[in-house]
């Protein structure tokens, strides 16, 4: 993976200095929290509903096992022993003190990470497919860019202070894991005939109050471009994104006031005046990137194996871990494992200090030393070999990460809501931890197949509710908690915003409207090959708000 | 900073700056994290002292975003109302052990 160079190291060990000066100037009072906040925002630290909130960067959700165990020993030595993963394959600690960040913030460019970008009107951390580099049906790995990207938007000076903050994603893969339909910038990397790196640019996509799928704006970016045209659109944006009203400020609303034709115009105006000068990216670099991510010395090996083969047979725990947990790797007798961080009832996306060591020393032994953070809030181990998968999943089932649920119910994205944030309208964890135990039945899970519910506690959306198969919001109503539910959400390549069902629901109901939705689907699928998504797709609504408010 | 619209009984809260935490006023202009022990007032005059109080002086390096709720008086002190303040008072209802 890739390791700093003197420049990064140097400008992350600048803000580290120059922070502990901050943090010591406002609690000597020579900073008000005015001129605090914007500086203490900057570097990924918020105050939420109980305490003060670190959120850490994991550039394109990939870790070394090495960083995961300083998060480990930041969560146990700083923070009450645990750690949240997010929806942006970022961590946050919801327990620090402000006294501590600067000696935190020291500890985290040890293992060559910081908190920059992780909040504010900048670009913010880069997010990639986190089977890159491992999926059976990935094209080019996307890695190499969102490092590129990285190192280009890390402190840019002109995108600093942006109308509203800025999200690229990536991908290599037909099939989109990253969401790049729902980022101001998705990026899929692709070949042409020629078999030559080109990009299928979108913009303008977003969740939040007013939620936009991007449109395509290029489809044959070529690699030596990249940056060229991201500038050229940023520029656009910086320029022309509207300042006057927050809700309005994303880039999604500029594509859609002006039209993705005059955008695309404005673009390729600012484009011909950058393009082949300084932001062109030379071969050479670009191979000097990539061989950070050059594939790690897999054996080789048969494309079976046989005890793999035994395990599944004779162990139907592991049997049906393997069903659901893992994915199909590149390269024959290895397998993608996801750690899905959704045992039954708990809040989605923890992981204690002990999980996290345990996961590192998985990692470093069976993994080549590679963790990923989805942005589904669970981790990956995306190397490992299919002889190894009993022994890996006894080690998960050990410390309580062998849950074998990826995908499915209990599978659900929930941002922090009213327990943690200071945004939030109501609770989300609880509500997801109801539903969790609701369906906590292994077997009905796996008959009732892929589902994706997602849950934000407002309508900023961190619970990419917009985008769920199930989607539920929570609003307040007069003092009281309630529950929008939305139905056909997807975040993949057939990305869609999920659709009202009709008026909402109080903390007491939702669990049991979730279980009628689900129980509407099973009497109508004509197969359990149907997917949850695939019988919206073919009934629509109508059928599930019959069976919702029929006795309304 | 706008005066209060809340009306009725009113305490005022913050987060202590160092740690984060959650705090509570007492009449005399300390701190407690129990919000039990916050001083409250009805009457719009006491109310706005409190809230005064509460941004004067050495506050500044002691506190973040002081702020009035709505409270009731109760047996055993004061309590917030609203479900926000509840959970900001007793800590998340996340339940850890499954």
């Amino acid at each position: 993976m890739y390791r700093y160079d003197e420049f990064d190291s140097a400008f992350v060990l600048e803000r580290v200095a120059e922070f502990r000066d901050q943090v010591a100037r406002r609690l000597n009072g020579e900073l008000t929290e005015d001129q605090f906040k914007p500086l203490r925002l900057m570097n990924g630290v918020y105050l939420q509903l109980h305490a003060y909130m670190l959120r850490v960067a994991i550039p394109y959700g990939v870790l070394s096992s090495r960083q995961l165990r300083k998060l480990a020993y930041i969560a146990r030595r700083y923070d009450r022993d645990y750690g949240h993963f997010t929806t942006r394959q970022n961590i946050q600690f919801n327990w620090i003190k402000l006294a501590e960040m600067p000696d935190i913030l020291a500890e985290l460019a040890e293992v060559e990470m910081h908190a920059i970008q992780t909040s504010g009107n900048c670009i913010r951390n880069v997010t990639a497919d986190h089977f890159a580099g491992a999926a059976a049906d990935e094209v080019i790995d996307p890695r190499p860019y969102a490092e590129i990207l990285r190192q280009w938007s890390s402190l840019h000076p002109e995108f600093t202070f942006l109308p509203r903050k800025f999200k690229i994603a990536v991908t290599g893969s037909p099939h989109d894991r990253a969401a790049i339909q729902v980022h101001d910038i998705g990026l899929e990397a692709k070949r042409d005939s020629a078999g030559r790196v080109r990009f299928a640019v979108w913009v303008g996509g977003g969740q939040g109050r007013t939620p936009m799928i991007a449109k395509k704006i290029r489809d044959d970016l070529p690699e030596s471009e990249l940056l060229a045209y991201c500038e050229a659109i940023l520029r656009v944006y910086n320029l022309e994104g509207r300042r006057d009203n927050k809700y309005k400020a994303r880039i999604k609303i500029l594509v859609h006031e002006k039209g993705l034709d005059d955008l695309a115009d404005d673009v390729e105006l600012e484009f011909a005046s950058i393009r082949g000068k300084s932001l062109d990216l030379p071969a050479a670099e670009i191979a000097k990137i990539e061989a950070y991510f050059a594939p790690p010395p897999f054996d080789e090996l048969p494309a079976s194996s046989a005890i793999y083969d035994v395990a599944v047979r004779t162990d139907p725990e592991f049997a049906a871990f393997a069903r659901q947990n893992l994915a199909p790797h590149k390269i024959n007798g290895y397998s993608i494992v996801t750690i899905s961080l959704k045992p039954i009832g708990a809040p989605p996306g923890d992981a204690t200090s002990a999980q996290m060591e345990a996961i590192a020393d998985i990692a470093a032994r069976y993994s080549f030393d590679e963790i990923r953070v989805t942005h589904e809030q669970n981790l990956v181990l995306p190397h490992v070999r299919l002889d190894d998968l009993p022994v890996v999943y006894a080690m998960l089932a050990s410390t309580g990460l062998a849950t074998p649920n990826a995908g499915l119910v209990t599978d659900i994205i929930a941002c922090p809501g009213l327990d943690y944030c200071s945004l939030a309208n109501a609770r989300s964890i609880p509500v997801a931890q109801r539903i969790s135990e609701r369906f906590a039945d292994s077997s009905r899970q796996s008959d009732i197949g892929e589902l994706k519910i997602k849950i934000s506690g407002c309508i900023n959306a961190c619970g990419h509710h917009h985008v769920g198969h199930i989607g539920i919001l929570g609003v307040d109503r007069k003092g009281e908690e309630f529950y929008q539910i939305t139905l056909g959400g997807s975040a993949d390549e057939n990305c869609a915003i999920g659709e009202i069902v009709g008026p909402g629901f109080s903390a007491d109901q939702i669990v049991d409207a979730i279980e009628q939705i689900v129980a509407t689907y099973l009497e109508l699928r004509d197969s359990p090959r149907e997917r949850f998504i695939d019988v919206y797709r073919r009934v629509g609504v109508k059928p599930f708000q019959e069976s919702l408010y029929v006795n309304a | 900073m706008a005066k209060s619209r809340l009306g009725g009984l009113q305490a005022v809260t913050a987060n202590d700056l160092r740690s984060g935490a959650v705090v509570f006023m007492r009449r005399d202009g300390s701190w407690t994290d129990d919000v039990r022990l916050a001083d409250a007032a009805q009457d719009p005059v006491e109310v706005e002292r409190l809230i005064e109080l509460a941004r004067s002086g050495r506050n500044a390096t002691l506190v973040v975003d002081p702020v009035l709720i709505e409270v009731a008086a109760e047996a055993t002190g004061v309590a917030p109302i609203r479900l926000r303040e509840k959970i900001r008072a007793a800590g998340p209802t996340v339940t850890f052990d499954s």
